[in-house]
């Protein structure tokens, strides 16, 4: 053991002698403490000097760690401070107290405190005493106050102060809040002095450094940002978005306290009130509704921000960009959540019309049709919500809620729509009606239909598709049939026959294919007129008739065709005037030849009974004539051509009309 | 009495702030039902009946509060109210705070970039 220690001391000695002998100042320190106490007396001197020597030069370059690591030496062997006339003391107490350590500035300040002029020592007592941060008075002797810089004054008195007002610069820029008592302070400065930018990632970086104080510090800030929120707003600035999505945010995460529900309430009136439909304000209308539904005051307001939400456009193709898609899913959340708080019409044909949007085929999720479900069976006003979409979007909800709902709560909301929808919704949901019979409609559809579906789907996937699976297809997908098939063809049954038969008296008068419907399924010749008086109700004149029975040719109506045109001539078949005008209508409107001709025997033969006739109807007459008379057959063309070739009208009866009206055809193609 | 031009404004009708508190509604109609009977002035009491009508239900209140255009100069003079003095005393508090920071910057500067010789020796300035 003593021969360890013998080793001990003399491998330290050889450290020591070295250091001394290099002159480097800390390993002969290091080797010096290493000697026990009694052992360093012989060693003392020439490590003093070296100490003093490091110390000197680690004050004038004002290295405080070094200085504080030599401090930390010096307390452990207090002799080598012995002979400093206080300069080694000096340096060392600086170096404590620059690196914090309070406690042991102290220390050294007593020792030096018999050098010190009086007032400077109760100065730097004062200093250390509050670890660097006196009251002012206590330096007064020593550092003179500059004088107090200009406050900075509102640009406008009456606006107070704006986020524009950065011109003070640094001098305005104050450091983050330490403790509750600074945040007011350091928040309301940094927004006098920082442009509303710079002030809200200033508060942002001083709530994530500062946990405890994030929730004082942002609800000043969310407060003071309804001042950016308002001016943006005012002057037409997209800014106010921003604003208003920081306002939102702070509300959520700080549980929606009560100084930010009026600021809720005027960003989303700001929101609704903004007059474009961008997705950026729907986004942020969306997060500020969300937010505001932490405020039962304000769950209202939210419901009708929601009901104003712009909606998500898809380009032509149907598919979103992927803000718009974005937006669509923020919409169907809230919608969600409102839908899960109240049943709300309007709320539900808005969310209806964003699951439209989206690319989703047929069936609503159920989340939408549990609101459905809801708001039927609470009897809300689904009509009235209807009527305040815009125009071009009543269309497009109804057709979503009968193509996207079950069938019996379909029927149920129909029901209770039509009576209070009116005249102005009325014809809406007929036609949705007939789309929801179509769609039930069994598919009848002909060979050839079937294979230029597969044709089109090959061509839309590149996949192999057979006419059978494009029929599996269509059955499972249970919607309306794409354009490309054409009109359904099967026969009006099963759930299609059921509803026809419940909604049917109501739809006829709507659309000329209800009147098909109607005569498709009238058991007798009874049920047969009392269609179509119910249709022809309104459209009893000549001329409104010949409207209705070109509507029928054209969608392929024959029933409702043949039956309107045995009214018309059964009911006008003595009055040549009315037939006379019917029969230049058809002309101009390019109706068929068929009916053209039937309309000119009719002129004829009622005018057969009478001697005089109008200006008209002897134009009519004229032309009757000429469209009758038996077309001759040219020379050398065959059957099958004189077949192909397209019914003219006369050019004569078309100089008559000409003559009688001032006109040619309505129709532009007239005669080809 | 006449009435201000409303327009399609119900709470201008009513001669009320825009508000979501349907109490002050029903207290605003009662007070316009005052000033404009419907034996004296059908046409007004007509008005004030409709802007009652729109802002009686709570959707129809807060449809019609939503898409009320907003005075901001009210506002934003309601938040300088509110803001104001306290920034006004922030920027003062702080601004005192910085000359102090800079008087004790100064004080350990200058000390602690002097030895003690010229420190003493240099005496109070």
């Amino acid at each position: 053991m003593g021969r360890q220690a013998d080793k001990q001391r003399t491998r330290i000695a050889q450290m020591l002698a070295r250091a001394l002998g290099r002159g480097d100042a800390e390993p002969a320190v290091a080797a010096l403490l290493d000697l026990a106490p009694a052992e360093r007396a012989a060693h003392l001197a020439p490590v003093a000097a070296l100490l003093r020597a490091a110390v000197t030069a680690d004050f004038r370059a004002r290295r405080w760690d070094r200085l504080a690591f030599w401090a930390a030496r010096v307390e452990r062997e207090g002799r080598l401070l012995e002979g400093d006339d206080g300069e080694l003391r000096w340096a060392l107490f600086w170096g404590r107290a620059r690196t914090g350590a309070w406690a042991k500035a102290a220390v050294l300040l007593s020792d030096l405190s018999a050098r010190l002029p009086p007032d400077l020592g109760q100065a730097l007592q004062a200093y250390v005493a509050a670890a660097g941060a006196p009251p002012a008075e206590a330096l007064a002797g020593w550092s003179p106050p500059a004088p107090p810089p200009a406050v900075p004054a509102p640009l406008d008195p009456r606006l107070g102060y704006d986020r524009g007002q950065a011109a003070s610069g640094a001098s305005h820029d104050p450091e983050a809040p330490a403790c509750p008592a600074e945040v007011e302070e350091r928040v309301l400065a940094a927004w006098a002095g920082l442009a509303w930018p710079r002030f809200a990632a200033r508060t942002d970086a001083w709530a994530a450094s500062a946990p405890a104080l994030a929730g004082q510090v942002r609800l000043l800030a969310a407060e003071l940002s309804v001042h950016a929120l308002m001016t943006c707003a005012q002057h037409g600035d997209d800014r106010w978005m921003e604003a208003a999505g920081r306002i939102a945010a702070a509300c959520q995460d700080l549980r929606h306290p009560q100084a930010l529900q009026d600021a809720m309430a005027l960003a989303l009136r700001i929101a609704v009130g903004a007059a474009d439909g961008t997705v950026a304000r729907g986004l942020v209308t969306c997060r500020l509704a969300g937010a505001a539904l932490g405020y039962g005051a304000l769950e209202d307001l939210a419901v009708a921000a929601f009901c104003d939400l712009p909606r998500p456009r898809p380009t032509d193709d149907g598919s979103m960009t992927s803000d718009e898609e974005r937006l669509a899913r923020a919409a169907l959340a809230l919608g969600q959540r409102l839908l899960e708080r109240r049943a709300d019409p309007g709320v539900f044909w808005r969310a209806l019309l964003v699951w439209e949007t989206g690319d989703h085929v047929h069936a609503a999720p159920p989340w939408l049709k549990r609101a459905a479900s809801a708001v039927v069976e609470a009897g809300a006003d689904l009509a009235g919500a209807l009527t305040r979409l815009p125009s071009d979007e009543r269309g497009m909800a109804i057709d979503g809620f009968v193509h996207t709902l079950p069938l019996p709560l379909v029927e149920r909301g129909l029901e209770a729509m039509w009576g209070p929808g009116g005249d102005a919704l009325r014809p809406l949901l007929a036609h949705a009606t007939g789309s929801l019979i179509d769609r039930l409609r069994p598919k009848d559809l002909s060979p050839a239909q079937l294979a230029a579906g597969a044709r089109l789907l090959r061509a839309e996937t590149g996949l192999e598709v057979s006419p059978a699976q494009v029929r599996a297809f269509l059955e499972e997908v249970g919607g309306p049939l794409p354009d490309f098939l054409g009109e359904p063809t099967g026969p009006l049954s099963g759930q299609a026959l059921r509803l026809w038969r419940r909604f049917g008296e109501r739809l006829l008068p709507y659309d000329i294919r209800f009147l098909e419907y109607a005569l498709e399924v009238a058991p007798d010749r009874r049920a047969i007129e009392a269609g179509l008086d119910r249709y022809l109700a309104q459209r009893d004149d000549a001329t409104a008739m010949l409207d209705e029975l070109c509507a029928a040719d054209k969608t392929e109506c024959h029933r409702a065709s043949a039956a309107i045109e045995g009214r018309l001539l059964t009911r006008y078949g003595g009055d040549v005037d009315s037939l006379a005008r019917a029969l230049i209508k058809a002309i101009r409107m390019g109706a068929p030849r068929e009916l053209r001709t039937r309309l000119a025997t009719a002129v004829m033969s009622a005018a057969s009974t009478a001697t005089e006739h109008s200006a008209e109807v002897t134009v009519a007459l004229r032309v009757a004539r000429l469209l009758v008379r038996k077309p001759r057959s040219r020379r050398g063309a065959t059957s099958k051509a004189r077949k192909s070739r397209t019914p003219r009208v006369p050019r004569a009866a078309r100089r008559q009309l000409d003559l009688f009206g001032g006109g040619g055809s309505e129709q532009g193609g007239e005669g080809t | 009495m006449t009435m201000p031009d409303s327009g399609a404004d119900p709470f201008a009708a009513l001669m009320l702030a825009p508000t979501l508190d349907r109490a002050a509604v029903k207290r605003a109609y009662f007070a316009a039902l005052q000033r404009h009977p419907p034996q004296t002035d059908p046409d007004g009491f007509r008005r004030v009946r409709d802007a009652y009508e729109a802002l009686a239900s709570p959707e129809g209140l807060a449809r019609a509060f939503a898409h009320r255009p907003i005075d901001f100069t009210a506002e934003l003079r309601r938040w300088d109210e509110r803001f104001a003095a306290r920034i006004e005393a922030a920027v003062r508090a702080h601004a005192t705070a910085q000359v102090r920071a800079a008087a004790l910057r100064r004080f350990v500067d200058e000390l602690s970039g002097r030895t003690l010789g010229e420190v003493v020796g240099d005496g109070r300035r």
